[in-house]
């Protein structure tokens, strides 16, 4: 008990010796326009503020020492100042350069450490929240296939599936704030859950070079990083509505008084749905629906040294029943969780726990709506973790961590099940001379199901120039899911998919190289890369079954390899270019065809320009999306392919003062490829869009 | 002679106000059948209107329809020794199950036979009565399969040779669950080809 109450006094010692301390400053540009609404942190402590409307910051209650301050705001460059901070009053001022390629912007997913992109020696691309408004885009799965070369997003069905790198999705990690999301199909989680308006950015890290992440992250880490709760009061809200009577709207507000915040984001969307398939009325291209969503966070920072972050969210989709089923689904999240971090001088402890269910039904529609269970899937992670600054040029992370996943589904062989592991992963990140940064860990599992398991890697940057070198390498695994394990499915009395509790986890080595090249008129970089993956797991049909039985097996190997271009060039004031291509080439070592889904070829071209006067701001925007010929499988009818096709988006949006009026033509070229699982427009379609920013009304 | 003429046209009305007056219009029914076995067979009787049991289906013609998942079968050709088959009266349920009032002259009327179909893995060969395996379409997503009604209202020649026109509607029960059969049917006892 004197121990609690030493930790307890400790927390709130920040209050006590820091009382008088204060730094205060005025940030502008160079032509000495006051910059409000930029954020400023002092590193190492859970200290920061906003400037106001007239460019001023204010900060108070910090115990003297020397600090890093740090400045950013969209559209603008980064900016770390190291400040020495006495008793009384302090001052630093800052100059902001408005800057389209911030490459101080701070990235966490590759490191499980903040560090500026220019820095990270995992390479990482970063999707703000400024680009997808830009795009017109709505959702998450169009903004990633959009934006990322070599991602590609396909409709099968009612379900959205994703590859990356010539991997599908079971190969990708999608994380929220670094946590796993529950309800996963083949790999996929439902993407219409991720709620735009609750976005700050997405990182993408491609390929198997984080391994601090464990099963799954064999193809790649997408990491959504939710919007932070901002010192004074912002609110916003956006709409968006198109052919179909396709509704997007929603809003989020963010407020602080004294140590509490608050953030509160709600989504809600719908459609009428379309066909572009008539030979098969009962499943449509793209089924009406309705979904809702709301995500609420708090902030509290009781001193200087702790912050917790308490946060909940719920979300709900109802299809419209267009089948020949008398059931339609119904779909559910509930996730909660705390997040805490502690300062200890240069040193900080994380410790997070985290609980997502997500529920499936069968909405009965001859019975009075009434709610039959499909599915229920319940992930839990605790994670404490420690990251220890050993020198100036020397960090270590150590974490510890707890999984446990629950699934019950009428597909798997008796009812609930469960399976746990548990983890503990290092990591050393090392700074030789200003042009060395090697960072090295590994990631060690014990599994209920499968025991031991650890997988290495290792990961250099170099910087000569204005070029950056990058390598990594790395192992991978993904253990099985438990509707491998335990599914017993019967497709129609005809054959019966079953699972495997034999299994063991697929493994992967993966290893790239990438030169990028990083001015302030352009960014571009090239990376190769080459993973190849045994023991995969893939149905195959059992020999001697009295029933046609196909069984999870660990049977298959492959290997993919490639080519990623990404580049941004800046053509006059004010427009830019930007480019991505991607080459794959999968090879199923068993029947030596191209993997199911993938595509060799793939790319993306967007101009964008942009002026800005006084409150008006006017940005255009024309987009390109190629796609190659994807590959999905021998059939009886020979090989099932989607056609090459290109599809182009153009933007408008015009912002005054506190309002952003958004037009535009989704398919400029009307092309409309109905047997194309990647391909899913009905034609082309114009829409409209508008977004209030309540914080900048007055 | 006249007279004669006379007489036997009232006794012609006569017989007909009789014949209209025994057979009053037949019922029409609906029966959602339990066929989720994908390896039994279950047996249905028109003139029960409810499924029996068959202990030799190929000696009995107790049985009109047999049901397994989406496969059904006559009591006639290679699925027994009744009279039963079927034929397509190319009619839609929805808008024509009322309307349709005879068997018509040139029905096809097909008996059980084995039909090679695409599964898979390569093909099955299934013995069912080839006219009623095109009761449904399958629509073949990724997710989620669907056995779709084809709506055609269909003839069925019993297993003791009498008449019945049957919509095949839905496949699942509604609690979602594949390989319940429900369908409409009006059944003729008297062994006419009038369907009212």
């Amino acid at each position: 008990m004197k121990q609690f109450l030493f930790l307890f006094l400790l927390m709130f010692s920040g209050f006590v010796y820091s009382q008088g301390v204060i730094i205060s400053g005025h940030v502008k540009l160079n032509d000495s326009t006051s910059v409000s609404g930029a954020t400023i942190v002092i590193k190492g402590t859970t200290l920061g503020t906003t400037t106001d409307n007239n460019g001023f910051y204010y900060i108070n209650k910090i115990k003297p020492g020397t600090y890093t301050l740090r400045i950013s705001l969209l559209g603008y460059e980064t900016q770390e100042k190291p400040v020495k901070i006495l008793n009384g009053k302090n001052s630093a001022d800052f100059l902001l350069r408005e800057s389209d390629i911030n490459l101080n912007e701070v990235v966490v997913t590759g490191t499980k450490s903040e560090k500026m992109l220019k820095n990270v020696p995992v390479l990482t691309q970063v999707i703000s929240a400024r680009q997808m408004l830009n795009l017109g885009i709505t959702n998450v799965a169009g903004a990633l296939q959009n934006m990322v070369p070599g991602l590609d997003v396909s409709q099968f069905g009612t379900r959205t599936s994703i590859t990356m790198q010539g991997m599908d999705a079971k190969y990708v990690l999608f994380l929220v704030d670094g946590e796993r999301i529950a309800g996963e199909v083949n790999g996929d989680i439902d993407y219409s859950m991720l709620n735009l308006e609750n976005i700050d950015r997405i990182e993408v890290i491609k390929g198997a070079s984080s391994s601090l992440y464990g099963s799954n992250a064999i193809g790649g880490v997408i990491n959504i990083i939710t919007k932070k709760i901002t010192e004074s009061f912002d609110g916003k809200f956006y709409s968006r509505y198109s052919k179909y009577n396709e509704l997007y709207s929603g809003g989020g507000i963010s407020l602080k008084k004294g140590i509490i915040g608050s953030r509160t984001s709600f989504n809600y969307s719908r459609t009428d749905g379309y066909d572009i398939t008539p030979d098969s009325p009962h499943d449509w291209t793209q089924n009406p629906y309705s979904s809702f969503s709301i995500n609420q966070k708090f902030e509290v920072t009781p001193s200087s040294r702790l912050s917790l972050t308490p946060y909940f969210g719920y979300y709900q989709f109802e299809r419209g029943n267009v089948s020949a089923r008398p059931a339609h689904d119904l779909y559910q999240d509930l996730n909660a969780g705390l997040k805490g971090q502690y300062y200890l001088g240069r040193n900080s402890i994380d410790f997070s726990y985290y609980r997502d269910r997500y529920n499936t039904f069968d909405v009965l529609d001859l019975l009075n709506n009434k709610k039959d269970w499909v599915s229920y899937d319940i992930i839990q992670t605790l994670r404490s973790q420690g990251n220890f600054s050993i020198s100036d040029r020397n960090n270590l992370i150590v974490g510890l961590e707890y999984n446990y996943e629950n699934l019950y589904s009428i597909r798997n062989e008796g009812g609930l099940k469960g399976e746990g592991e548990a983890v503990v992963y290092l990591q050393d990140d090392i700074r030789l001379g200003e042009r060395w940064n090697i960072i090295a860990g590994v990631r060690a599992s014990n599994h209920s199901e499968y025991g031991l398991n650890a997988a290495p890697k290792i990961s250099v940057l170099y910087k000569q120039g204005f070029f950056n070198f990058r390598t990594s390498a790395g192992t991978g695994f993904r253990s099985p899911s438990l509707k491998e394990l335990y599914m017993n499915f019967d497709h129609f009395g005809e054959w019966y998919i079953i699972g495997n509790t034999q299994l063991k986890p697929e493994s992967s080595r993966y290893i790239s190289g990438s030169v990028e090249y990083s001015r302030t008129w352009n960014n571009s970089s090239v990376t190769v890369y080459h993973n190849s993956l045994t023991d995969m797991i893939t149905d195959r049909w059992l020999p001697d079954s009295v029933q046609l039985t196909r069984q999870y097996q660990n049977v298959a190997s492959a290997a993919v390899y490639g080519i990623d271009f990404l580049s941004k060039q800046k053509i006059l004031d004010g427009l830019w270019l930007t480019v991505g291509y991607s080459y794959v080439q999968s090879h199923d070592n068993q029947t030596g065809l191209q993997l199911y889904g993938t595509t060799k070829h793939s790319g993306n071209i967007a101009a964008d320009y942009s002026f800005r006067k006084k409150d008006y701001s006017f940005t255009a925007q024309v987009y390109c999306k190629l796609m190659g010929e994807k590959f999905y499988e021998i059939t009886t009818d020979g090989a099932s392919r989607d056609r090459p096709n290109s599809s182009w988006r153009i933007t408008i949006s015009q912002e005054y003062k506190w309002l952003r009026i958004s037009t535009g033509v989704d398919n400029v070229f009307n092309v409309i490829i109905p047997q194309n699982l990647d391909f899913i427009s009905p034609g082309r379609r114009f829409f409209v869009g508008m977004n209030i920013d309540f914080g900048k009304i007055r | 002679m006249k007279a004669i003429i006379f007489l036997i046209a009232v006794t012609g009305l006569f017989i007909g106000c009789k014949k209209a007056d025994i057979t009053a219009p037949i019922q029409s029914q609906t029966f959602e059948i339990n066929s989720t076995g994908s390896t039994t067979w279950k047996y249905f009787s028109f003139a029960k209107n409810d499924t029996i049991t068959v202990s030799d289906p190929l000696g009995s013609s107790d049985w009109d329809l047999a049901f397994q998942r989406y496969r059904i079968k006559t009591n006639g050709g290679k699925s027994g020794n009744g009279m039963g088959s079927a034929a397509n009266s190319y009619q839609k349920g929805q808008t024509g199950f009322d309307a349709l009032s005879l068997v018509s002259d040139t029905a096809t009327f097909v008996a059980d036979d084995a039909i090679n179909i695409a599964i898979q893995q390569g093909y099955a060969t299934y013995v069912v009565n080839p006219k009623l395996y095109t009761w449904f379409t399958i629509e073949l997503a990724t997710q989620g399969t669907q056995i779709v009604p084809s709506d055609y209202i269909f003839i069925v020649k019993t297993g003791d040779g009498k008449y019945a026109k049957v919509w095949f509607k839905s496949y699942y029960s509604a609690t979602n669950v594949s390989g319940y059969v429900t369908f409409q049917y009006k059944y003729q006892p008297d062994g006419s080809t009038r369907l009212e």
